[in-house]
């Protein structure tokens, strides 16, 4: 007996439609978006917007509280460029020398050291999850329909 | 080995490659570092004055610091307000985030300039120069890179001559265990098998004869007058013997045949699949082999051999019983005075009582039963007795009188050969000097052992003896054998100087059948020479034996030696000895040897020969009167 085809053209047209919009909501982007740097926190978070001496401070592991709220900065290694292209915008420093100091400042004050996230989806989960806490990432991944907020754009630099 | 090779030839470099990475990667993070906190102070310092005269004096003055080859300055609408070094920094500006990126040898860092209330005033764009980093890199990469090859070669060369080295002792080792494997069953000196050896080659006889139903013969063989040899002239002289007879009897046998040196002058022969006449044919050509002279430094020593032949499975059928059976049958042959014997049940009793006979001596010589007899010598020119030889006689408890050939070749054996002499030198001199209590003058000869010239205390002893018994060195004369005398051992030598230097005269015994030099002769101190008996027997039937014995005379008369004839046994011999001009005669025609009470009783008549030959009728010429 001869099949239909009918059920499968259309079993086809749904999964292209996916992977569409799956592409729309990842994978899209702007080559301008591509290159720019922000600050990121949860949706439901209301940290304010830090000046770049504070971003860099927070991440060197000194405490930041704005509005009562103790800022708590996640590394993001899940992408190795926007690490470094952070490291050298914000904090000036090569990796290993920033580990070295965030190694050494925590002997010394007895603070934890910066959580550090490799999956994304943890990183995310952790934004969401912890209203303090703020990250850096590309423009292009800070969307707001996962939960997330951007909280300033740190590359390239905007006049305040 | 391959472990080691392994270790050293991969894991190591990879250690120095990742070493390597190491410090690349931290001259990278150092330059990284002092770029990026460099651009910041610089962003900082621009932002405080950010006019472009005093940015254009800035650049300047960091540019001759020579780690950066650009820098530019551009206001918030991109323009360049103020730039340094390599023009055509801003236009088409790519930042770098890692050392090395675009491949430009330049690290570009851009830098916001902020004002002092936080305004964002521009951008600094800055070039850093990458090379002096590269050229370190490079640097350090080249000297690990030759580090590592250096490290592989020497590695490689260091296995190479270790595998060398290893396989040298490998063979030095299989080269020394055979050594020692060849050591411990030859004999060092000759080369041949050893008795570990000869038992393995003697199993195997039997196990062979046993599956073949063959028979197989063993000797045993040893030297006649070896020992004598040896301690006259020395070990040295012992060896060489011993080496030409190992290469005489391996001239002989088969290559199918074993010859083994069992110790001292102890040979032994398997000799597979051979029955008794074989053995016989085969001895007898062993025997002729040996039977020539051996020349050692020159000297020719006639020495000959005993062989004793055990057959298996007749005489035995175990190593063991073989060899013992061999050894009797030996001792049988050299009791007969050499040659060959095979073993006969007969022989064993000979044997036992061989040893019960050794036991026994040593246990007689203890309690006295070592007795003296005396044979009277005569001048053949007055025909009164001149002196007397002393022989020795052991009168044994059950088997009565025992002669010296029997006993004798025991003591040496035994090794009581020297404390034998010693006694028969003591009674001697005890009976001669009761003689001369009695105004019986009569010199006294004794045979002497070679090994007793060895001893260095032989001479002390002597000398202890005359002393204790008051005994006139100049009336003893002790008899050393022609190969004994010859020897020109260090201590033989001081021996005989010393006896000498006593009074005590020395008699070349059996001279004739050794071969003596005249110049060692002529500077020994010997006062007499005794014909061997072998030539005075025969010399009335052989022209060549007269000649010997005429000619020997001259020649110790030449010497200033006088001359005794051995052997004299009929009144022809002493009529000729008395033609030929010699000196004194000693033999069973004159007298047979006397025991003490006799041979006093002889001299106290003070008998003269008178008798002629028809009187003697072939009796000792005293015996009659």
């Amino acid at each position: 007996m001869e099949r239909n085809p009918a059920p499968n053209i259309r079993r086809i047209l749904t999964s292209l439609c996916c992977i569409a919009c799956l592409w729309l909501t990842f994978g899209y982007a702007s080559a301008a978006e591509a290159q720019r740097m922000v600050l990121v926190a949860g949706a439901t978070s209301y940290i304010p917007s830090l000046t770049p001496a504070e971003v860099r401070k927070l991440f060197l592991g000194i405490v930041i509280v704005k509005d009562s709220l103790r800022i708590e900065p996640l590394i993001n290694l899940t992408d190795h460029r926007l690490h470094q292209m952070f490291l050298q915008k914000m904090v000036f420093m090569s990796s290993y020398n920033y580990e070295h100091h965030l190694v050494t400042h925590t002997r010394q004050t007895g603070d934890p050291l910066p959580q550090e996230y490799t999956d994304p989806w943890q990183l995310i989960s952790a934004l969401r999850s912890r209203p303090g806490s703020i990250t850096y990432m590309w423009a292009k991944d800070a969307q707001p329909r996962m939960g997330l907020r951007i909280v300033q754009e740190l590359w390239p630099s905007q006049p305040e | 080995m391959s472990g080691v090779v392994i270790i050293h030839m991969i894991l190591i470099p990879l250690l120095f490659a990742g070493v390597l990475y190491i410090v690349k990667q931290g001259y990278q993070s150092l330059f990284i570092n002092q770029a990026r906190a460099g651009s910041h102070l610089l962003a900082v310092l621009a932002g405080q004055d950010p006019r472009p005269a005093q940015l254009q004096t800035l650049f300047e003055e960091v540019l001759l610091s020579g780690s950066m080859v650009a820098l530019a300055a551009l206001d918030t609408s991109h323009k360049v307000i103020a730039s340094a070094g390599q023009p055509g920094i801003q236009e088409n500006f790519q930042e770098d985030f890692f050392f090395g990126e675009h491949g430009d040898a330049v690290y570009h860092v851009s830098v916001p300039i902020y004002g002092d209330n936080g305004t964002l005033l521009g951008t600094l764009r800055l070039g850093y120069d990458e090379t002096p980093t590269q050229e370190q890199i490079a640097s350090t990469e080249a000297r690990g890179i030759y580090l590592g090859i250096g490290y592989i070669s020497l590695t490689l060369f260091l296995v190479i001559l270790g595998n060398k080295t290893l396989n040298l002792m490998h063979k030095r080792l299989v080269t020394q265990a055979h050594e020692l494997e060849h050591q411990a069953l030859h004999d060092t000196l000759t080369g041949l098998p050893n008795r570990a050896l000869l038992q393995d080659r003697l199993q195997q006889a039997i196990l062979g004869s046993q599956r073949e139903h063959t028979p197989f013969a063993l000797f045993l063989m040893d030297l006649d007058r070896f020992k004598e040899v040896n301690d006259t002239l020395g070990h040295q002289a012992g060896d060489a013997i011993l080496e030409q007879t190992a290469a005489r009897l391996c001239e002989v046998i088969r290559e199918s045949d074993t010859v083994a040196r069992l110790g001292g002058d102890e040979f032994s022969v398997v000799l597979p699949k051979v029955d008794a006449d074989d053995a016989v044919l085969i001895a007898e050509k062993l025997l002729k082999a040996l039977h020539e002279p051996f020349v050692v430094d020159a000297r020719p020593l006639p020495l000959g051999a005993s062989i004793g032949i055990a057959l298996f499975p007749d005489h035995g059928e175990d190593a063991s019983t073989l060899l013992r059976r061999a050894d009797v049958a030996m001792y049988a042959a050299k009791q007969g005075g050499g040659g060959l014997t095979i073993y006969d049940t007969d022989l064993d009793k000979h044997s036992v009582d061989r040893l019960t006979l050794t036991t026994e001596l040593k246990q007689g010589l203890d309690r006295g039963e070592i007795e003296v007899f005396y044979q009277p010598k005569i001048d053949l020119h007055s025909g009164e007795i001149c002196g007397v030889e002393a022989l020795a006689r052991w009168r044994h408890p059950q088997r009565g009188l025992v002669l010296p050939a029997e006993f004798i070749p025991l003591a040496e054996r035994a090794g009581i050969i020297n404390a034998l002499t010693l006694r028969i030198i003591e009674i001697g001199t005890q009976h001669c000097k009761e003689l001369s209590d009695k105004k019986e003058c009569v010199n006294i000869a004794i045979n002497l052992s070679p090994l007793s010239l060895l001893d260095a205390k032989f001479a002390d002893k002597v000398e202890n003896i005359l002393h204790h018994h008051a005994f006139s060195p100049c009336t003893l004369i002790l008899e050393v054998t022609e190969s004994t005398i010859m020897a020109d051992t260090p201590q033989t030598q001081e021996t005989f100087a010393r006896l000498a230097a006593m009074g005590i005269r020395i008699s070349i015994d059996d001279f004739g059948t050794g071969y003596s030099s005249l110049m060692r002769l002529k500077k020994l101190p010997v006062s007499e020479v005794k014909i061997d008996k072998s030539f005075v027997i025969d010399m009335l039937h052989d022209d060549n034996d007269a000649a010997i014995v005429r000619a020997t005379i001259d020649l110790a008369h030449n010497l200033g030696l006088k001359v005794v004839a051995e052997g004299v046994e009929t009144q022809g011999h002493l009529d000729a000895l008395h033609a030929f001009g010699c000196d004194m005669a000693q033999g069973y025609h004159i007298e047979h040897p006397l025991p003490p009470l006799e041979i006093r009783h002889l001299l106290a008549t003070k008998k003269r020969i008178v008798a002629t030959k028809e009187e003697s009728e072939g009796k000792p010429l005293f015996s009659g009167l």
